[in-house]
């Protein structure tokens, strides 16, 4: 059953064996797993519960409703935009359900870098089995390329670098083209869509408009938890909530578990609480070509570039996608203002976009603000520029070899480049904070996994090494980026976390 | 040496190096900010964006929706073809969307418009407060926000025109001159979940 805080108007208790900080794909995957196998959980959310059928496709409207601070949260400066969702089923309910297993450069690094050793083939494959399994996620077929996708993939072709259909969590998407504002058709397998139903009829209390304020820990080790029921339209304190568990996981996302532990007061012992933020970025280059290609409608992200996924020499650290978005966000990303800002809006229909996911090796961090938001702090630095330098030359030559009459790169000098011969004009584009428009939505790192308990957070068990019966079980205990989008590996590790519950 | 050393950049506020926290960046901005203010519109510090100085709107004071909607001016001027920023009520829904944030992100935004107004004195192209350069001016003075040499003028340019284009192009009105025929609800049935 899903209680909103219309529902809960009185203080209460409830006893469980394990209770979940979290609905996203960490904290509903770790439910679902849980329940299948009999054992008594509640999951706890902070945002909504908003019905699929009020989704209305507009953008305004959608990014207040499924974003963390209205989809306007980003570093402190301003330098760019981090998204993550804030209802139940998380960032899910928003993400593109492109759905790819940790590469096997990651699974190497992982290990050998960062001691992960259980990041095994055996270990992860049966799980994303699993997961593919639960989410129907499958290889986009011919027919799901919209017009951007098949310009990717001609591009690609003409280039000779790999290309592929993106494996995707969707059952016969229509192609709306609306992912980022919440599908209304229930053709994305967000976790509100595959899982929370399952938890319904399974039994699974799931609490929204819930905020867990504190941890209960008696003798070291997480006894519970208690939490406050807050009416989202006023936001005045509708109850108290005390749970008691055998286990307590956190499962709020990369930001979201960080901002908690500092503000519970939970104790930082290896001083790495918020550090090692990454977020994947997301920079863009937009084509321009003869023919309509509204990108807006149809399959987002259907074809996939792994081509330059892993950094070798001075090439690659990205993987290359397909993408569009609804005119606010294209208008917000576009560069430049007054006329000529107005010339590229009215090439809309007419532009194609590829959109990054670099493989980012400088951290930020997240702490906490003195409101209590998250006071995040990222830039793009150091090592990750070369690789979205090379993002910006390689996209551009795949637009340019699908026949666009030119390219734009969106930093504040509006770089436009109608041959391969201008591709040096790239080499001037400043990537200093505020030059170039980027975007980050894989939100991980904050609560690092590691055998060192001076140097991590997490145990290689998913238990926090500062407390016990406590446990991680979203994108904060990556080690690092995964290169790809990450929830394949937050599931992955939400069932691996669900097996050593059952075994204790 | 390539663009991607951070040398290249000066060592100002949020050019390079670790970003900085909210409340530092907000300070050496609106710190900037009033000591032009004190040097060139020393009335205008009283009677600042940043304090309620009439209430048209819900969250905007006066001076703060007259700072947005020069700016609006600027950014998205008219055009045939496009609807007027009057015709979208763009000050308006910018000011319902600030109601959606948190105190202290919404007391951000307002403290930026503040410092974009009052930085216009000796960092501008003219003498006077922003809404009061004629529009070639506040041209100019955007333009020198956008492509400042210093990161926290960037950065803030980058805020407030996010904002702008956002809430702008998010009304219908726009939609017929960029060619975009809208979504499908209503076409293909709706879900449940």
């Amino acid at each position: 059953m899903i209680r909103t805080a219309k529902d809960i108007t009185q203080n209460a208790s409830f006893k469980t064996d394990v209770v979940i900080i979290g609905s996203g794909a960490g904290g509903a995957m770790l439910a679902w797993a849980l329940s299948q196998k009999g054992v008594s959980v509640i999951m706890l959310e902070k945002g909504r519960h908003v019905l699929s059928s009020t989704f209305n496709q507009r953008e305004l409207d959608m990014y207040e409703t499924l974003y963390a601070g209205g989809a306007r949260t980003g570093p402190s400066d301003l330098s760019s935009s981090i998204l993550f969702g804030n209802v139940l089923g998380g960032s899910s309910v928003h993400y593109m359900a492109n759905s790819f297993r940790l590469p096997e450069f990651k699974r190497k690094q992982w290990r050998e870098q960062h001691g992960l050793d259980w990041i095994q083939d055996e270990v992860l494959d049966p799980n994303y089995d699993i997961i593919e399994q639960h989410l129907s996620v499958h290889s986009a077929m011919e027919s799901e390329l919209n017009e951007n996708n098949k310009i990717i993939k001609r591009g690609l072709e003409k280039m000779g670098w790999r290309g592929e259909p993106a494996r995707h969590a969707r059952k016969a998407c229509i192609g709306a083209g609306t992912c980022l504002i919440g599908c209304p058709f229930d053709r994305k397998m967000s976790q509100l869509v595959a899982t929370v139903p399952d938890l319904v009829a399974k039994g699974v209390p799931i609490f929204t408009d819930t905020e867990v304020v504190k941890i209960v820990i008696r003798g070291g080790r997480a006894v519970g938890l208690e939490a406050k029921t807050r009416d989202p339209e006023t936001g005045k304190q509708t109850a108290s909530i005390r749970i008691d568990a055998d286990h307590v996981v956190l499962a709020a996302g990369g930001v979201g578990s960080a901002v908690f532990w500092q503000k519970s007061g939970l104790p930082d012992t290896s001083g790495q609480v918020g550090k090692n933020f990454q977020v994947t970025p997301h920079l863009f280059v937009f084509g321009e070509f003869e023919h309509d290609v509204n990108g807006t409608y149809g399959t987002p992200c259907s074809w996939v570039s792994h081509q330059f996924e892993e950094q070798k020499g001075v090439e690659g650290g990205y993987m290359m996608q397909g993408i569009f978005a609804q005119p606010g966000m294209v208008g917000s990303m576009m560069p430049g203002f007054g006329r000529e800002h107005r010339r590229m809006m009215r090439l809309f229909t007419k532009g194609a976009a590829v959109l990054s996911l670099i493989d980012d090796e400088e951290p930020g961090e997240v702490g906490v603000a003195g409101d209590g938001t998250p006071e995040i702090r990222y830039h793009l630095r150091g090592k990750d520029l070369p690789k979205a330098r090379d993002f910006l030359k390689k996209a551009t030559q795949v637009l340019l070899a699908a026949g666009a009459k030119r390219v734009i790169i969106p930093d504040v000098r509006i770089t436009q480049i109608a041959s391969e011969k201008e591709l040096d004009k790239i080499d001037a584009v400043s990537l200093s904070p505020g030059q170039i428009p980027f975007v980050g939505t894989s939100c991980l790192g904050t609560l690092r996994m590691g055998k060192d308990p001076a140097k991590s957070v997490v145990g290689l068990n998913h238990e926090t090494h500062a407390v016990k019966n406590l446990y991680v079980s979203d994108a904060s205990w990556f080690p690092g980026s995964s290169a790809v989008d990450p929830s394949m590996t937050i599931m992955n590790g939400s069932l691996r976390l669900a097996g050593m519950l059952l075994n204790r | 040496m390539g663009k991607d050393d951070p040398s290249v950049e000066p060592s100002l506020p949020g050019s390079s190096g670790p970003p900085m926290k909210r409340r530092v960046f907000l300070k050496r901005t609106l710190a900037l900010g009033a000591l032009l203010s004190v040097a060139g519109v020393g009335k205008h510090l009283f009677r600042g964006a940043v304090w309620t100085d009439g209430k048209k709107f819900k969250h905007l004071s006066d001076t703060e929706a007259e700072t947005l909607a020069r700016l609006g001016d600027v950014l998205l001027p008219p055009e045939e073809g496009f609807p007027s920023n009057e015709s979208v009520n763009l000050v308006g829904r910018i000011d319902e969307k600030l109601g959606h944030l948190s105190e202290g992100e919404r007391g951000d935004i307002k403290s930026l418009l503040f410092a974009f107004e009052y930085l216009a004195p000796v960092l501008g192209p003219a003498l006077g407060t922003f809404s009061s350069l004629s529009t070639g001016m506040q041209e100019r003075y955007v333009m020198g926000w956008m492509t400042s040499r210093l990161g926290f003028k960037r950065m803030a340019f980058r805020g407030l025109k996010q904002l702008t284009m956002l809430v702008y192009y998010t009304h219908e009105a726009t939609w017929p001159a960029i060619g975009y025929k809208g979504t499908w609800v209503g076409e293909h049935g709706r879900g449940g979940a």
